[in-house]
C-alpha cells in the first residue's frame, strides 16, 4: 500500500459484501477503509480524507441520503451508492442530494471498478481545470466556449436549449444526472415537473449527435433515474 | 312529545300491542250503506207489483213466498240491516194490500205475525251466513295476495347475485306490500351498524335512527313500535347470528299491526335474511375456492423455484468449494472456468429472483404506474444499452418510421417487458441469430414488436405462453421458471394494452405489444437554431 494509492471508504452493513469489497479493491491498488454504520462512516471519512466513498443506502442507523448530506457539507469527493432493486426513488434522492453514481445490487466487480475509475477521473478533471472548454471523444468534438459542436468534423447546428443541455451533460460527463438536476440547470428551478421537455430535447440531441439514436454511444438513459454522458 | 333519540328505551315497543279488529279492513269492499236500503224498498215494491198481478191466481200462503224470496235476495246481497227492513216492509205491504181489511194494519190478522217472524228469522240467518261466506272469501283472497307477494319476492331474491341486489329487491317488495319506505343496515365485523354506502332507491328510507337500530340488533328484538317517528326496526338473522337490521316506515302504521300483515312481514323478513345468508355462504365458498387456487399456484411456484434455484446453487457451491479447498492443484485455466461458472449461475439466479419479485409485486397489485411521456426510441435505446452484454454477437435491427408519437407509459415497466422479450429470444434461439425490433402505429395504438429467427412457437401455444410457470420445452439448461412472459402480460395489461405472440411466415416468432395512444402528447414551442 503506497502513499499515493487512492483512498476509498466503504460504508456497508453487510460483513460479506464489506469483505468482498475490501479484498478485491485492495488488489486493484486502492487503500480501503470500511465502516459498518453511517455515523462511523462519517467519522472515518473525516479522519481519512478519502478520494471516493462507496455507500450502501440501507444502513441500520441512518438513511444513506443523510450520510451524503453530511459528507457534502464539507467534501465534493465522488460518492457511489449501492442500492437494492426497485427503489428508483431512493436512488434518485441520493443522486439529487449529491451522489455521483449508483449500482444496483447484485453487481459485478468489473462494473464497480469501471464506475470507480470514471468517478475518480471526473473528480480529478474537475479539480485540475474548473471549466474544461474543449471536449473531444471519438468522432464528437465540443467547444463549450465558442459553442461549436461537430460530428466527424461536420459542424452540427444546435438550438440554444439543445446546446445548454449538451453542455450540462458534458460538464458532468460520466456522472449520472437525474431529471431534476438537468431540468434545474438547463431550464431553471420552476421547470422541475416538466421531465417530458427534457426527453424531447434529449431525443433531438440524439438525432443530431448519435449515429444510431436507438443504440446511443454518448447520451445514455439511466432508466427511471436520468441521463449520463458516457465518456 | 319526547324526543325519540334522547331516550330510545321509551319507544322500544315493549308495551302490549294495541287492540285491533280485522273486520273493518276486510269488509271495506262489501256493498253497504244506503244502497242496500234503497234495494230493500225497491224489491219490496216489485214484490208488491208481482203480488198484485198474481193475487187472483195464488193462495195467500204462496204469495208470502214471493216476499220471502225478496228478503232472501236482499239478505244475500246487502246483509242484515236491509234484509230486516225488507222483512218489515214485506209484512206491512202484505198486510196492507193483500189481507182484508185492505189498507189497514188490522190486528185481527195476527196470524200473519208468524209470517213476519219467519221472514225476520230467515233474513237474519241468511244475512249472517252471507257475511261469513264473504269474510271467508275476503280472507282467502287476502291469503292469495300474501302468497303471491311472497312468491314474487322469493323468486326475485333467488336470482340476486349481490348484497346490493338483495337489498334493492327487498326494499321494493316491502314498499309494494306495506306501502312503506325501508332501509337495511348491516352490521360490521364487530357488530356495529352503519348507514349503507350504496346509492338509495326511490323507496329507500332516508332517516333511520342508528341508536334504536343498534338496540334492536344487540337484543335481537324488534324496536320502535311506539316511537313518534313510526319507524320500526326488525333484526335480520340467519341460523346463528344477526346480520343487520331492517328499518321500515309504513304509511299506515295501524294496518301493519294486523296479525295477517305481521305474519306476512315476518315471512318476508325471513326470506330476506335467508337470501342474505345464502349469499354470504356462497361468497365464503368462493373465497375458499380462490384460496385453493392460490394454494395450487403456490405449490407450482414452490416446486418450480426449488428446482430452478437449487440447480444454479449446486454449481455455485460446487465451484466455489473447489476453489476454496484448492491446495494448489488447480490450473489457472481451471480456476478461471470455475469462477466463470459461479458468475454465470449467480446471474441466472438473479434473473430468476428478480422475475419472482416482479411477479409477486404485480400479483399483489402494489404496482403503481409512474406514467410519463417518453419518446419510443429512448425506451428502446435504454433497453438495448442495458441488454448490451446479453446481445453480444447478435445483430439487432431497429425499424422505426419517423413521427411516432410519444408514449404515456411507465418507462421502467415497459423496458422490463422488452428486456424479458429479448432475454426470452436470446434463450430460445440459436446463438448469433438476429433480432428485429419494429415500431409502428395503428389506430389509437402504438405497436412494438420483437421478432426472432428461432424455431418459433409450438402450434396452439400462442396464448399459453403468457401463463405463469409455462415453458415450451422441459429444458433444465434453459430454465427460467416461466414467469418472464407472464410479467410482460401483467405490465402491458396494466397499461391498458395487449401482448400477443405468433409465428412469422418466414420463420421465427414475433411478440407484439400494443399500447394505447389515447392521450394527446404535450407539444413544445419550436425553437430557433
Amino acid at each position: 500500500m503506497s502513499k499515493t494509492d487512492p483512498i476509498i471508504i466503504v460504508i456497508e452493513d453487510d460483513p460479506a459484501i464489506r469483505k468482498f469489497l475490501r479484498t478485491s479493491l485492495s488488489t486493484q491498488g486502492f487503500s480501503v477503509f470500511d465502516a459498518e454504520t453511517g455515523k462511523q462512516g462519517i467519522i472515518e471519512a473525516g479522519m481519512r480524507k478519502p478520494d471516493l466513498m462507496i455507500l450502501d443506502l440501507g444502513l441500520p442507523d441512518m438513511d444513506g441520503v443523510e450520510v451524503i448530506k453530511a459528507i457534502r457539507a464539507w467534501s465534493g469527493m465522488p460518492i457511489i451508492v449501492l442500492s437494492a432493486r426497485n427503489h428508483e426513488q431512493h436512488k434518485i434522492d441520493a443522486l439529487d442530494i449529491g451522489a455521483d453514481d449508483y449500482l444496483t445490487k447484485p453487481f459485478g466487480f468489473g462494473e464497480l471498478l469501471a464506475r470507480i475509475r470514471v468517478a475518480l477521473r471526473h473528480a480529478n478533471r474537475a479539480s485540475e481545470s474548473p471549466q474544461g472548454e474543449l471536449f473531444s471523444i471519438d468522432n464528437l468534438n465540443i467547444d463549450l466556449l465558442n459553442r461549436m459542436v461537430s460530428v466527424d468534423g461536420q459542424e452540427v447546428r444546435l438550438t440554444p436549449i439543445q446546446f445548454r443541455l449538451l453542455s450540462v451533460l458534458v460538464k458532468h460527463a460520466g456522472k449520472v444526472m437525474t431529471h431534476q438536476q438537468i431540468l434545474r440547470e438547463v431550464w431553471g428551478p420552476s421547470y422541475q415537473e416538466n421531465a417530458h421537455y427534457l426527453r424531447i430535447y434529449m431525443s433531438q440531441l440524439r438525432q443530431k449527435l448519435e449515429q444510431n439514436p436507438t443504440q446511443p454511444r454518448f447520451l445514455l438513459t439511466e432508466s427511471g433515474v436520468g441521463y449520463r454522458f458516457k465518456i | 312529545m319526547r324526543n325519540c333519540q334522547n331516550s330510545p328505551v321509551d319507544y322500544l315497543g315493549l308495551k302490549e300491542p294495541r287492540p285491533y279488529r280485522i273486520e273493518p279492513y276486510l269488509r271495506r269492499n262489501s256493498l253497504q250503506g244506503w244502497a242496500g236500503y234503497v234495494w230493500a224498498i225497491l224489491i219490496t215494491a216489485i214484490n208488491a207489483l208481482i203480488g198484485h198481478v198474481l193475487y187472483q191466481r195464488l193462495e195467500l200462503s204462496n204469495l208470502v213466498m214471493v216476499f220471502l224470496l225478496g228478503v232472501v235476495f236482499i239478505a244475500m246481497r246487502f246483509g242484515r240491516g236491509p234484509s230486516i227492513v225488507a222483512s218489515l216492509l214485506g209484512v206491512a205491504v202484505f198486510d196492507l194490500f193483500f189481507v182484508a181489511p185492505y189498507l189497514s194494519l188490522s190486528p185481527a190478522n195476527s196470524q200473519y205475525l208468524i209470517t213476519l217472524l219467519a221472514m225476520l228469522v230467515v233474513a237474519i240467518v241468511i244475512s249472517n251466513l252471507m257475511i261469513n261466506v264473504k269474510s271467508q272469501a275476503n280472507i282467502a283472497a287476502y291469503r292469495e295476495r300474501m302468497a303471491t307477494a311472497l312468491y314474487a319476492m322469493s323468486k326475485e331474491l333467488a336470482t340476486c347475485q349481490t348484497e346490493h341486489e338483495i337489498v334493492c329487491t327487498a326494499i321494493r317488495h316491502l314498499s309494494r306490500e306495506f306501502n312503506s319506505r325501508a332501509v337495511i343496515l348491516f352490521a360490521d365485523a364487530v357488530g356495529q351498524l352503519h348507514y349503507p354506502h350504496a346509492p338509495e332507491l326511490p323507496e329507500s328510507l332516508r332517516a333511520a335512527d342508528l341508536l334504536l337500530a343498534q338496540w334492536s340488533l344487540d337484543n335481537d328484538s324488534l324496536a320502535g313500535r311506539d316511537c313518534p317517528s313510526q319507524t320500526r326496526y326488525f333484526p335480520l338473522h340467519d341460523e346463528d347470528k344477526v346480520m343487520g337490521v331492517l328499518a321500515l316506515l309504513p304509511r299506515d302504521s295501524v294496518c301493519i299491526d294486523l296479525p295477517e300483515q305481521q305474519q306476512l312481514l315476518e315471512t318476508l323478513l325471513r326470506q330476506i335474511a335467508q337470501a342474505l345468508s345464502r349469499l354470504r355462504f356462497a361468497e365464503q365458498a368462493k373465497s375458499t375456492q380462490i384460496q385453493i387456487e392460490a394454494e395450487r399456484l403456490r405449490n407450482a411456484l414452490l416446486s418450480a423455484i426449488s428446482h430452478d434455484l437449487r440447480t444454479p446453487l449446486s454449481t455455485i457451491i460446487g465451484s466455489a468449494s473447489a476453489l476454496a479447498d484448492d491446495e494448489g492443484h488447480l490450473q489457472a485455466s481451471d480456476r478461471l472456468d470455475l469462477s466463470r461458472a459461479i458468475v454465470d449461475e449467480a446471474e441466472r439466479m438473479t434473473l430468476l429472483i428478480n422475475n419472482l419479485l416482479d411477479m409477486a409485486r404485480l400479483d399483489a397489485g402494489k404496482v403503481e404506474l409512474n406514467k410519463q411521456w417518453y419518446p419510443v426510441e429512448e425506451i428502446i435505446g435504454s433497453v438495448l444499452t442495458r441488454q448490451h452484454k446479453c446481445l453480444q454477437n447478435r445483430p439487432v435491427k431497429v425499424t422505426m418510421p419517423p413521427g411516432i408519437p410519444m408514449l404515456y407509459v411507465d418507462a421502467v415497466m415497459i423496458e422490463q417487458v422488452l428486456i424479458n422479450l429479448i432475454e426470452n429470444a436470446v434463450r430460445y434461439t440459436p446463438k448469433a441469430s438476429g433480432l428485429e425490433i419494429t415500431v409502428d402505429t395503428a389506430t389509437q395504438t402504438a405497436r412494438i414488436s420483437v421478432a426472432d429467427h428461432g424455431a418459433g412457437i409450438p402450434e396452439g401455444m400462442e396464448e399459453k405462453l403468457f401463463e405463469k410457470f409455462y415453458q415450451t420445452r422441459n429444458e433444465a439448461a434453459q430454465s427460467g421458471v416461466g414467469l418472464g412472459l407472464a410479467i410482460c402480460r401483467a405490465i402491458v395489461e396494466a397499461h391498458g394494452g395487449r401482448i400477443k405472440a405468433h409465428n412469422r411466415p418466414e420463420g421465427g416468432a414475433v411478440f407484439k405489444l400494443e399500447l394505447p395512444l389515447d392521450q394527446t402528447p404535450p407539444e413544445l414551442a419550436p425553437e430557433d437554431e
